[in-house]
């Protein structure tokens, strides 16, 4: 640490060409920290163990339904906790493409928010929401992209579920739900009460999208998963039944190896940012050689002049990730309003320990050939040339 | 000396002695290569994305969907109604019988042939004059369905992606035993995305009565569309809308679309501005190095202005040469490459197309990219005092 001030002074040697490598790096590192959550997100990379949630699906088709009496049976059987059902309910807010930034459910309000612990929602807002019938919760990012507030009424066009007057359906706002502390979870969704949704619509009563619920025992979904199907086999509708995260990473991986494709953007992005500080620390070091031989010629060891050279390397590419991810951190904030679909990302602890360690790799890889001829640096050579 | 040919008097000369620098003039052919690639990479697959979802549509034929319903699944048209439809005025007729083919949609669950997910798949169930209504489809190997039968024809591109379905094979649905008696191609539409089979069957097996999703209808030419619509929106017994086939298309793309753009822009303008900063640092420090020889060349009589060109040339080549590389080995790599996603409801399956457009989109972005970053240091490069330069300032 004694040579900081001769590292940072050799780093600022050439501030615009320091500058311009870090700028650069920084850029990829940005980009490491906006594109890792999205391909972990698609690869299902953040897979949490010991899943408790699972859904019931009809076996063969997202367009069939299943009768709403599975959820009692589901509810009978062995080893499950809590079971609540959720109906896809479409329709058009504002336009179509306003209309895909969130999905609307109908739902059972108080199984529902109980098997999502994942969701708040004040104790209030929830009793509130059991009680009005045409109560709905919103997420808070469509509350904040649509300015929506409690007691707020909001119609909503039918594209599947015509309703008896024939008119478009209204709903009340009642509760804003957030995600629980650190969880990364979709609020893009809006939920209207079942029964209302049951009683006023005109077809397909008593039908329902999934059934989800929740086990005691982790170690028994398999199981439990397997009995249900065999219990629904050869009914009016066959079930299939699963986590809820490998069904969602199913419906997420039919848009494509999207993991894939971002992950071989980043592999570009970083193969051009080696070659580009390879590039400057190599000249860095040649234009120096003269300086370094004076330190030697005071008496600076071998050694030290390559971790010299190497530390600098290592400050310039960690403090560009720092920032870079830094940045990246502040800018997901905004990801829904490029491309609303898609659900809330967040820059975990993991993630940012990857970049900093690639930023780590990085240094070592382009600044140890320059480090090694710096050590090898021969006093008489050098100060002659 | 003329302007002219001090010009090129310099720029031959930076140019021969890129090898010297052979490094740091590869970090912007590289730089930039890397942000065409992606740039075209991304473009291809949008180009191809739209082609198959408008391939199909056509100004002369129309999609008719109950009132309020976005896309064929949610749709319904009773029976009745589509009796009452079809005998509107401004319908194509082949003797005497109206070209219009009431179908019904919902979308399966199929395993994929390259992992082990399953993915959703339209399966349309079709009527007898379907096949007049879509004339580009084709029957390319195994035959057409018999109708009254639970037999079922799958795209081409159904066929590509997905396990199991191949001629004479057969697929459980829905506690029914379907065959698979044939393979239809549809000019690389979205309907190549679909399996089809007897309207009936479909709606006994999955419980839809006596409903079509959609009616899908010929025009004798596009400019009858009006008056079809009038007449549907004047019949009291009927809550339907009519779009052309383009447009309905072209809306049931929109949101994939609109994430391809999100993702595109915001990945291409990062990379953008970090190769930018690429092409300063080598411009900048090619300057550098050269600072003596340009000193030199200044003293000699050259003007500061072919100086700035020099720069500014050498910098596009580089680019040029980074574009064009990109842009040729996206072509090699990708170029007809069969990819598929998700549609509005269902996998649709392109093919991704690299077009010399594209190309030269890309080509056009390198040269921009390899000016913006040599402007500054070219001009720096006009301005050094020359005594000081020379005196080895």
């Amino acid at each position: 640490m004694k040579y900081f001030k001769l590292i940072t002074a050799s780093l600022w040697r050439k501030p615009l060409r320091t500058t311009l490598t870090g700028a650069s790096l920084l850029i990829a590192f940005m980009l490491f920290g906006l594109l890792e959550p999205v391909a972990q997100l698609f690869s299902g990379g953040t897979q949490a163990s010991g899943e408790t949630r699972l859904w019931v699906a009809p076996r063969h088709s997202i367009s069939d339904m299943l009768p709403v009496h599975y959820h009692q049976q589901v509810q009978q059987i062995e080893g499950v906790d809590t079971a609540a059902h959720q109906t896809w309910f479409g329709g058009v807010y504002i336009d179509a493409v306003e209309s895909s930034t969130f999905t609307r459910w109908a739902i059972t309000p108080r199984e529902f928010m109980q098997i999502n612990p994942q969701l708040t929602l004040p104790e209030e807002q929830l009793e509130a929401f059991i009680n009005t019938r045409t109560g709905v919760i919103v997420g808070r990012s469509i509350a904040q992209r649509y300015n929506m507030e409690i007691g707020d009424r909001i119609p909503i066009t039918a594209d599947i579920w015509h309703n008896q007057d024939g008119s478009q359906w209204e709903f009340d706002i009642v509760g804003i739900y957030d995600a629980a502390e650190g969880e990364t979870v979709n609020t893009t969704r809006l939920f209207i009460n079942y029964d209302f949704f049951d009683e006023y619509r005109i077809v397909g009563k008593g039908l329902v999208s999934n059934i989800l619920f929740t086990v005691h025992d982790s170690r028994q979904t398999a199981p439990i998963a397997a009995s249900i199907d065999a219990r629904f086999a050869n009914s009016e509708m066959e079930t299939y039944t699963t986590t809820e995260q490998e069904y969602v990473l199913n419906q997420i991986s039919q848009l494509g190896n999207i993991g894939l494709i971002v992950r071989a953007i980043m592999g570009a992005v970083f193969f051009t940012m080696l070659l580009l500080t390879a590039n400057t620390m190599s000249q860095a070091v040649r234009e120096r050689s003269a300086e370094l031989a004076v330190l030697k010629t005071l008496g600076f060891s071998d050694n030290s002049v390559l971790l010299i050279v190497l530390a600098e390397a290592l400050l310039l590419a960690l403090t560009a990730a720092a920032t870079g991810l830094g940045l990246a951190a502040y800018l997901l904030q905004f990801g829904e309003y490029v491309i609303p679909q898609i659900t809330t990302l967040n820059l975990n602890t993991d993630t940012i320990l990857l970049g900093l360690l690639v930023a780590f790799a990085l240094a070592l890889v382009v600044g140890l050939p320059p480090a090694v001829r710096a050590m090898r640096l021969n006093i008489a050579d050098a100060l002659v040339r | 000396m003329g302007l002219l040919s001090q010009l090129f008097a310099i720029t031959v000369m930076n140019l021969r002695n890129i090898p010297a620098r052979l490094s740091s003039s590869m970090v912007i052919v590289v730089g930039i290569g890397g942000v065409v690639a992606v740039l075209v990479a991304l473009l291809a697959m949008a180009q191809g994305f739209n082609t198959t979802m408008r391939g199909a549509g056509l100004d002369d034929r129309v999609i008719i969907l109950r009132a309020g319903s976005n896309s064929e699944i949610n749709g319904s048209i009773s029976f009745e109604q589509a009796s009452i439809i079809s005998n509107k005025p401004g319908i194509l007729k082949n003797s005497e019988e109206p070209l219009i083919a009431g179908e019904t949609f919902v979308s399966v669950n199929m395993e994929k042939r390259d992992s082990e997910s399953s993915a959703n798949v339209s399966f349309r169930g079709v009527s007898q004059n379907s096949f007049q209504v879509r004339p580009e489809v084709t029957i390319v190997d195994g035959r057409n369905i018999e109708f009254g039968k639970f037999e079922i024809i799958v795209g081409a591109g159904v066929a590509t992606h997905f396990k199991g379905l191949e001629v004479g094979s057969t697929v459980d649905l829905r506690n029914a035993q379907w065959t698979v008696v044939g393979v239809f191609d549809a000019g690389g539409s979205i309907q190549d995305s679909e399996i089809w089979t007897d309207a009936q069957m479909l709606n006994s097996v999955f419980g839809r009565g006596s409903t079509y999703s959609s009616m899908t209808a010929r025009l004798p030419s596009s400019a009858d569309f009006d008056q079809l619509r009038r007449a549907l929106e004047s019949d009291p017994r009927l809550t339907v809308k009519i779009q052309r086939e383009t447009e309905f298309y072209a809306a049931q793309s929109a949101t994939t679309q609109q994430i391809i753009a999100g993702v595109g822009v915001t990945v291409i303008s990062i990379m953008a501005i970090g190769a930018i900063f690429a092409v300063l640092n080598t411009m900048y420090s090619a300057v550098s190095v050269r600072s003596v020889e340009i000193a030199t060349l200044r003293s000699l009589g050259f003007g500061r202005f072919p100086i700035v060109v020099s720069v500014i040339a050498e910098s596009m080549l580089l680019a040029l040469l980074g574009g064009v590389v990109a842009g040729l080995l996206t072509y090699l790599c990708f170029n007809g490459f069969a990819a598929s996603t998700m549609g509005a409801n269902t996998q649709v399956s392109f093919e991704i197309m690299v077009t010399p457009q594209l190309i030269a989109t890309g080509i056009a972005l390198a040269c921009t990219l390899g000016l913006v970053g040599a402007l500054f240091p070219s001009v720096r490069a006009s301005r050094q005092s020359l005594t000081g330069v020379l005196r080895g300032g």
